[in-house]
């Protein structure tokens, strides 16, 4: 990003983050039923802390592991509630982070001076 | 708790009901098999739920702690012609009660769309928080 | 809340800005100068204030580290008013000094 500040680095990483949460949250849905399938987890905000009290936040890097999660039937591991919830919650976090990404927008347009 | 906590909390009693429904399923579905008279009968399936978290304050949930089983005296039939009997003629049924497997199903499905409730609710309370200001 | 404060920097504006006198009245000149300025530097301080408060919440909310989802909403609301009304203070002093400027000896 050309005009930033290290607020924006952050929130942009969030949104990078929760983009790729939200795709394996998709692709373990879709695979439910898949013999021998292992979830998908992906974990930003670790990397993310890390980052941000080294002052670097675009070093942040999603970690995507295979879920641990003991076995159903077919060897397959996804839990339909978890990845229920961790959809809802996952798009209102994005929603958030669209939200302060705009904030920011709008105040260097009100001081540009619209 | 986390942001969005609310939502988490009843995504886990979503899990511990779902568990309930596949235990009363379990047992409805072995609520007839029929062993010989001196062997023990299909155990009835428990579910144990307890409190995620500190005994105090606000906690984070629930979570099934265990599944214990119940006896295995189950009653006993006197049915000589059953291929499964033994030598004295008596065959062995599980003890689960139809109406209370039912009276559990229906407990469980109601809390289950409770907890959907909670999610739909606290996710619209969410969304407009996140409209302040505009 | 800061949003106390900025209806306290308003009502303060609208008590302390006098008129301000050409050249003849010097101390006058200095007097309401001041004031204007010590107005402005308020100002502007509430402003720093607010945004590096809204910037800390939005940085929590994306570690996921933030309780409250409104509170980052409130202060990034206090933020953006803040700013806004600073800069309505500017445009006006801009316009105002424009007006002097403008005027017939």
């Amino acid at each position: 990003m050309t005009i930033s500040d290290p607020t924006m680095d952050v929130v942009y990483k969030a949104m990078q983050g929760l983009a790729a949460r939200q795709r394996a949250t998709a692709d373990n849905i879709a695979n439910v039923e898949t013999p021998g399938y292992k979830a998908t987890k992906v974990d930003f905000e670790s990397s993310l802390r890390q980052a941000i009290t080294i002052g670097d936040p675009n070093q942040a890097q999603p970690a995507v592991t295979k879920s641990t999660e003991p076995n159903g039937p077919n060897e397959n591991n996804v839990n339909i509630d978890d990845e229920t919830v961790s959809e809802i919650d996952t798009n209102l976090k994005y929603q958030t982070m669209v939200e302060a990404m705009n904030a920011k927008f709008r105040l260097l347009r009100t001081a540009i001076g619209n | 708790m986390t942001i969005f906590g609310a939502i988490n909390t009843a995504g886990s009693g979503l899990g511990v009901y779902r568990t309930w429904m596949d235990a009363v399923s379990d047992n409805i579905a072995n609520m007839n098999d029929a062993v010989p008279g001196d062997q023990p009968a299909f155990q009835e399936r428990f579910v144990e739920a307890a409190a995620k978290g500190d005994a105090t304050g606000v906690g984070n949930g629930v979570e099934v702690k265990g599944i214990t089983y119940g006896p295995t005296t189950g009653r006993l039939a006197f049915d000589p012609t059953n291929p499964s009997a033994d030598a004295q003629g008596y065959v062995k049924y599980p003890d689960i009660d139809l109406g209370e497997q039912m009276t559990q199903m229906m407990a469980a499905q109601r809390a289950y769309q409770a907890n959907l409730a909670t999610i739909d609710r606290a996710k619209d309370a969410y969304q407009q928080a996140l409209e302040l200001g505009k | 809340m800061a949003i106390g404060a900025i209806g306290a920097a308003i009502t303060t504006a609208a008590s302390n800005t006098t008129p301000v006198v050409p050249a003849p009245a010097v101390t006058g000149t200095e007097e309401s100068g001041a004031n204007f300025g010590n107005l402005i530097a308020k100002a502007l301080d509430s402003v720093q204030g607010a945004q590096s408060n809204a910037d800390s919440l939005a940085t929590k909310a994306a570690t996921g580290d933030l309780t409250d989802v409104h509170d980052y909403m409130i202060a990034s609301t206090e933020a953006s008013m803040a700013t806004e009304l600073t800069v309505a203070v500017r445009n006006k002093a801009v316009e105002a000094f424009n007006d002097i400027m403008r005027m017939q000896i």
